[in-house]
């Protein structure tokens, strides 16, 4: 039994070696693949870094060395991709509200951070940092770490001393006798300590301010920084001074979470969310994100399976008769574009109503949007779907073509994590933005998430994009249909 | 000969650099068959394959009836042939009837008359009991009698044979031999290929053997026999005298 085993073996291996198109993608595809997601993971979720990188829009309208000094703080973070917003280039009747309002809409930001005029007046009179934020309340994950990144650059730039003389004067308001406050201070203390061994913590991520390029503090400033590392307050005042850092975090009891909720006590922002009216509360972003970058990616796939019925044409004979038949040679072509067409969008139409029905993700509020990202999409696709059947000289081909180039651009789309997280370098965006893929996610994430109708700018940006690579791929495939079909 | 309804003057072919039809010419009457005989890679797909329109960067001249006749290149040129390929080339997941009606539609047949064309060829290829079920149910003899239907939907004035008979069972091809003389009386031209001596003998008016891509001899079997010197050979000693034995490898 063996023995024969070994000849099938042998036969079929045989075989496949000199299937040479097939061997070079069998080679080809996996080399290509673990290259693309070993180049795009690198710089996921923070790659080497072990932090999402989250994009924040910051407006400094103070313009002075505290809010630059905290502007710079903020840019040096490993956590951020701060994008700076120049309001003197903002239109007259346009305000930074409005501005900002508008890039949160658009989904072309999540959070915009305002550093309002005054910040550094307002500090140096010992108070709290004054901060605007404009945010997508939906987009949790980056909330959390926008809080967080605050915090650390707060935290580092002003200090705990900021915060303590906060506390008294908020106690003393709140008529609070002395000692009652000393002993609130003291506890403060310990918090401060951990805070103290959280910014340490991070310090590995944060490059030191070059003390050369740093603006220097103002008096009153300088006066209440502390720098928590060399504060014999807080080490005497902490037990756990000295001890590693989780085991501060662990004996203070101090969870990220409470952290933030302190924070927010203390450096109140000034929030502002921006959502559409009837997007669903109970619909994240990451669940959108799952069903636009799903439903495009398995399209891709069906609609290129449904594309070899060309090949099929060919390999059983068919075709040749068909191109016997007295009509135009490009009919066929088209015949199968309708057929892809059709197929396409009767499994769009079933995948969103599962989505819908799974997910509640409000595909069906706009259903004229729907249609038009949908039409666009599925015409794409098919063209992609025609292209590779008119390029490939077997179903072999074809299927190795189509693995290899789907889950190449839905990786570089976005289908399967947000780009965002990303700290992309500018070719590899510019590659990723290249990609049909990533317009049509951006289309489809402009309706459900941002809910923008179809003849918004961005979104007839997105469409676009689609309809050159549809024209495009059209006129590709009936190059390569006619050089590898119609001539014999 | 009747009058040529098909005229072909020196029709060359190449694939790259080998030359697969040289200066081929022969004529075909109205209601004639004319059989091409030759060994494997005489050059006689590529001639139907020239003429069905499939190939179009041949040279030489054809003529229909009398007009210039560019098959490739002109849609209405092919409208007047059946082609029926060597292949099976019907759909499987089809019945009988959606395939005959697909065929009627693509090559010009009217709503009108498309119903009676079906039924028409469902009978002619003995398939009328059948004639709703799927394709890949059917025998291969059965699949054979509808591939021929299939090229038969508008009622052509020639029709193209590429040996139509290969893998059938003998009552199948009895079947389509009727069929074909059937045509043949009804005033359709026929171009048959085949490697079968007894079937070129039997349905064809006329006989081109092809050899290395030219035709070496044409004429009606009898004429044939005579100009190898040998009057009352038959067609297999005509045919090996004028291919030689050797073994075919192309």
């Amino acid at each position: 039994m063996l023995a024969a085993a070994m000849v099938l073996a042998r036969k079929d291996i045989v075989s496949f070696v000199r299937d040479r198109g097939a061997l070079m993608l069998s080679v080809l595809v996996p080399l290509a693949l673990v290259t693309v997601f070993g180049w795009i993971m690198a710089y996921a979720f923070g790659g080497s870094g072990g932090m999402p990188k989250v994009t924040l829009h910051v407006a400094d309208v103070d313009q002075t060395p505290l809010s630059q000094r905290f502007l710079k703080r903020l840019q040096q973070l490993d956590m951020l991709k701060v994008v700076s917003l120049d309001v003197k280039l903002l239109p007259a009747e346009v305000t930074l509200a409005q501005r900002a309002q508008r890039l949160i809409e658009d989904g072309d930001a999540h959070h915009v951070l305002i550093l309002p005029q005054g910040f550094e007046l307002q500090l140096q009179a010992g108070d709290a940092p004054p901060l605007t934020m404009f945010r997508d309340p939906g987009r949790a994950m980056e909330e959390q770490m926008i809080q967080l990144a605050l915090v650390q650059a707060c935290m580092t730039e002003f200090g705990n001393q900021l915060m303590l003389s906060s506390m008294d004067r908020i106690l003393e308001q709140q008529g609070m006798e002395a000692n009652q406050i000393r002993l609130i201070r003291n506890w403060m203390s310990n918090i401060g300590t951990t805070i103290s061994t959280f910014v340490e913590a991070s310090r590995d991520d944060v490059p030191a301010v070059d003390a050369e390029s740093s603006e220097p503090l103002p008096a009153a400033q300088a006066s209440t920084d502390l720098q928590l590392d060399e504060s014999p307050e807080v080490a005497s005042s902490d037990g756990a001074g000295g001890s590693d850092d989780d085991s501060a975090d662990n004996d203070s009891g101090i969870s990220p979470q409470m952290l933030r909720d302190m924070f927010s006590q203390i450096v109140p922002v000034e929030t502002t969310d921006v959502a559409p009216p009837n997007r669903s509360r109970q619909v994240t972003y990451q669940q959108a994100q799952s069903v636009a970058g799903m439903s495009v990616m398995m399209l891709l796939f069906a609609l290129t399976s449904c594309g070899s019925v060309l090949l099929k044409e060919r390999e059983d004979g068919t075709l040749k008769r068909l191109f016997a038949q007295p009509i135009e040679r490009n009919s066929i072509l088209l015949g199968k574009f309708l057929f892809v067409f059709a197929v396409g969008m009767a499994q769009l139409t079933i995948l969103f109503t599962y989505g819908e029905w799974m997910f509640q993700v409000g595909l069906f509020r706009d259903p004229i949007t729907l249609l038009v990202l949908s039409i666009t999409w599925v015409a794409t696709g098919g063209a992609f779907g025609l292209f590779l059947a008119a390029v490939s000289r077997s179903s072999k081909q074809a299927e190795g073509l189509a693995s290899l180039l789907i889950l190449m651009m839905a990786a570089l789309g976005g289908c399967w994590f947000p780009l965002q997280l990303m700290n992309l370098p500018v070719v590899l965006e510019a590659i990723c933005k290249s990609t049909m893929t990533y317009w049509a996610m951006t289309g489809f994430q402009g309706m459900l998430w941002n809910q923008l109708a179809w003849y918004e700018p961005k979104m007839l940006v997105a469409l676009g994009w689609q309809w050159g690579w549809l024209i495009g791929l059209s006129a590709l495939s009936i190059a390569f249909f006619k050089r590898n079909y119609c001539r014999g | 000969m009747a009058e040529p309804l098909l005229s072909i003057q020196g029709l060359n072919y190449r694939y790259g650099n080998r030359r697969a039809v040289v200066d081929v010419a022969f004529d075909i009457g109205v209601g004639e068959v004319l059989g091409l005989l030759g060994p494997n890679g005489a050059g006689k797909t590529t001639t139907i394959s020239c003429i069905a329109g499939l190939l179009a960067d041949w040279t030489g001249s054809m003529s229909f009836a009398g007009n210039p006749f560019q098959p490739a290149k002109v849609t209405g040129d092919r409208r007047r042939l059946g082609f029926v390929p060597q292949e099976l080339a019907i759909y499987p997941n089809l019945t009988a009837r959606e395939n005959l009606s697909f065929f009627g539609k693509l090559a010009g047949v009217s709503a009108n008359e498309l119903g009676g064309a079906i039924d028409r060829n469902l009978d002619l290829a003995g398939l009328v009991d059948r004639q709703s079920e799927r394709v890949l149910t059917f025998s291969g003899g059965m699949q054979r009698r509808l591939n021929l239907a299939s090229g038969l939907m508008h009622a052509p004035q020639l029709v193209l044979l590429d040996e139509p008979t290969v893998g059938v069972d003998p009552q199948s091809r009895n079947h389509l031999f009727e069929t074909l003389a059937a045509l043949k009386h009804s005033g359709v031209s026929l171009l048959y290929t085949t490697h079968y001596m007894e079937e070129a003998q039997r349905l064809c008016d006329r006989i081109a053997i092809m050899h290395e891509g030219q035709v070496v001899a044409i004429g009606t079997p009898t004429e044939l026999a005579v100009s190898i010197g040998q009057p009352g050979a038959n067609l297999e000693t005509v045919f090996l005298h004028l291919t030689g034995r050797n073994l075919r490898d192309e």
